[in-house]
């Protein structure tokens, strides 16, 4: 579905309303569409994106931060963080991913992990195989490194420390598979779930409706309408439940991951815990 | 999202009400919004800072290491750092303790005055939440560190989480970090909405509306949880620590064996 479908028919069906001069007007309902493209994104984690971290990967530099001026990073996918490993000579471009792990994991698993140097020749390395990641500039120390690069979204570390010296012709930048905000839909003829590297995913498009769903519970606020907020809230949230079974992989190689599942447990749903 | 966006149509749509004049006024929405902002920060502990602190002794004030940075909350991580004539630094997190194992695992840790004996090089570390003088409490570490080799310098990395900046700003968005006082985070974006329903539940005591209050802080706590799950590791990448593990025989190579120290009876 397209922008102007979204805020306007589907809208207006669910409302039964069209009034779009005092409660319901267009900005509003563009808003609540676009705020039901976030919070279904937020739940299912369905926007992911590739991004550069780093530029080419220099020898003992196992620090990056994550900050960009107009990120719409908001945590890394199960697939996080990747070596783009480029061969000069070849031309061969492979992805080499990495094991995320916890700073306590590293800190009892892998003794001396915190070594630093401005010469790397004092360091020991090799090819990255885990990476952290610090939200909230908890790692970062103001004398280190200037605060404008440093911290706003965290850093990541890897270890073993990149050396890629050892690897004649070849080129590491640091890639991260990430979670992202949908970009906001403003013309009539924008798509839901847009990403800073992808299109409008064509697997998405029988969830739009949902979308429509979450605008008009948060517009019958406007009214002070409780069942019908209910109502659409939990059709929205039957949407976000069919994604996430539809993701959910059989057998040995599932990855868990339950911040949706984690956020409606917690909450009853009958008052509106998703969101 | 702004604080205009938030105080503004936000709290229109979570009240219900475009009142700005008789309850909802736009000094009280603002207050509740900066309210919310403190209180989420405060739950999730998503923002942070570190300072880099010289090991001098085995006690030191939380608010001398932050001295005019205020807004600091909780000590989350401790690290020692060591750097050697090489300039080669090396962290080593320092395992967190509660007052009460000291107590019962390291008799005679309480020194008032002077300096314990059997100093060594610090392995453990304790809170001292509420100490006479001062307000962000007092940090102790464990054993007391010894003078270090001529070839080391020793620092202490202290991690807190810390205060968002107040919103005083239309344009401000939330979760500015009040010490660095850098942007706000970009990966907190999705749950800015948070903040309007915590806000609301804040205003709609002025209505004694009870219902909405719940409502509002259910949902409120669906994103305080939300992002407490999303900052934890799951599966086989997180650790589970037993008791079994604070009564190793002493000698043992864990962490926190005193073997050695006299202070362990």
């Amino acid at each position: 579905m397209e922008f102007l479908e979204l805020w306007d028919s589907e809208v207006t069906r669910r409302l039964s309303s069209s009034d779009t001069t005092r409660l319901f007007t267009p900005s509003r309902r563009q808003a609540a569409v676009n705020r039901g493209a976030m919070t279904f994104a937020r739940l299912t984690n369905c926007c992911t994106a590739d991004a550069e971290l780093t530029d080419d990967l220099l020898d003992g530099q196992a620090w990056a931060p994550i900050s960009t001026p107009d990120s719409a990073f908001y945590g890394f996918s199960p697939q996080g963080l990747l070596v783009r490993r480029t061969h000069a000579v070849t031309g061969q471009v492979r992805d080499w991913p990495l094991v995320r792990r916890s700073s306590e994991f590293m800190d009892r698993y892998r003794s001396g992990w915190r070594t630093w140097c401005a010469d790397p020749t004092k360091l020991g390395g090799g090819m990255p195989e885990e990476y952290v990641w610090w939200p909230g500039n908890f790692y970062g120390l103001s004398d280190e490194a200037p605060l404008t690069t440093w911290g706003r979204d965290g850093i990541v570390s890897v270890f073993p420390t990149p050396m890629p010296s050892q690897f004649p012709n070849e080129s590491w930048r640091l890639v991260a598979v990430q979670w992202e905000v949908p970009v906001t839909m403003v013309a009539d003829t924008d798509r839901p779930f847009v990403t800073s590297s992808s299109p409008s995913p064509r697997e998405l498009d029988s969830y739009h409706p949902a979308l429509a769903d979450f605008a008009v519970y948060q517009l019958e606020k406007l009214r002070r309408d409780i069942a019908a907020q209910d109502a659409n809230l939990k059709a929205f949230n039957e949407q976000v439940q069919r994604y996430l079974q539809t993701r959910r992989q059989r057998g040995g190689d599932e990855v868990i991951d339950t911040l949706g599942s984690l956020a409606a447990e917690n909450v009853p749903q009958s008052l509106g815990a998703f969101v | 999202m702004t604080l205009d966006d938030l105080a503004g149509e936000a709290l229109v749509i979570e009240l219900g009400a475009d009142d700005t004049s008789a309850l909802f006024t736009l000094a009280e929405r603002i207050t509740a919004v900066n309210r919310a902002q403190a209180e989420f920060a405060r739950e999730t502990l998503c923002l942070g800072y570190s300072v880099l602190w010289p090991v001098t002794t085995w006690f030191y004030d939380l608010d001398a290491i932050f001295d005019t940075r205020t807004g600091h909350l909780t000590p989350t991580v401790l690290l020692l750092r060591v750097r050697d004539s090489q300039g080669v630094e090396r962290d080593t997190r320092l395992e967190a303790r509660s007052p009460l194992w000291f107590d019962r695992h390291v008799p005679g840790w309480r020194f008032r005055l002077g300096t314990p004996d059997s100093p060594g090089t610090p392995r453990a570390w304790t809170w001292l939440q509420q100490t006479a003088g001062s307000a962000g409490g007092v940090i102790a570490l464990w054993p007391p560190p010894a003078v270090p080799p001529v070839t080391e310098t020793w620092s202490l990395i202290v991690q807190c989480a810390v205060q968002p900046l107040p919103m005083t700003d239309g344009s401000h968005e939330p979760f500015r970090n009040v010490i660095t006082d850098t942007a706000s985070s970009a990966w907190l974006r999705p749950y800015h909405w948070a903040l309007a329903h915590r806000a609301a539940a804040e205003l709609e005591w002025l209505r004694k509306d009870q219902i909405a209050i719940e409502r509002q802080l259910a949902q409120y706590q669906g994103y305080v949880q939300q992002l407490v799950a999303a900052k934890r590791h799951r599966g086989g990448r997180q650790i589970i620590t037993g008791a079994r593990e604070y009564f190793r025989r002493s000698g043992d190579a864990a962490p926190l064996s005193w073997g050695g120290d006299p202070l362990r009876s």
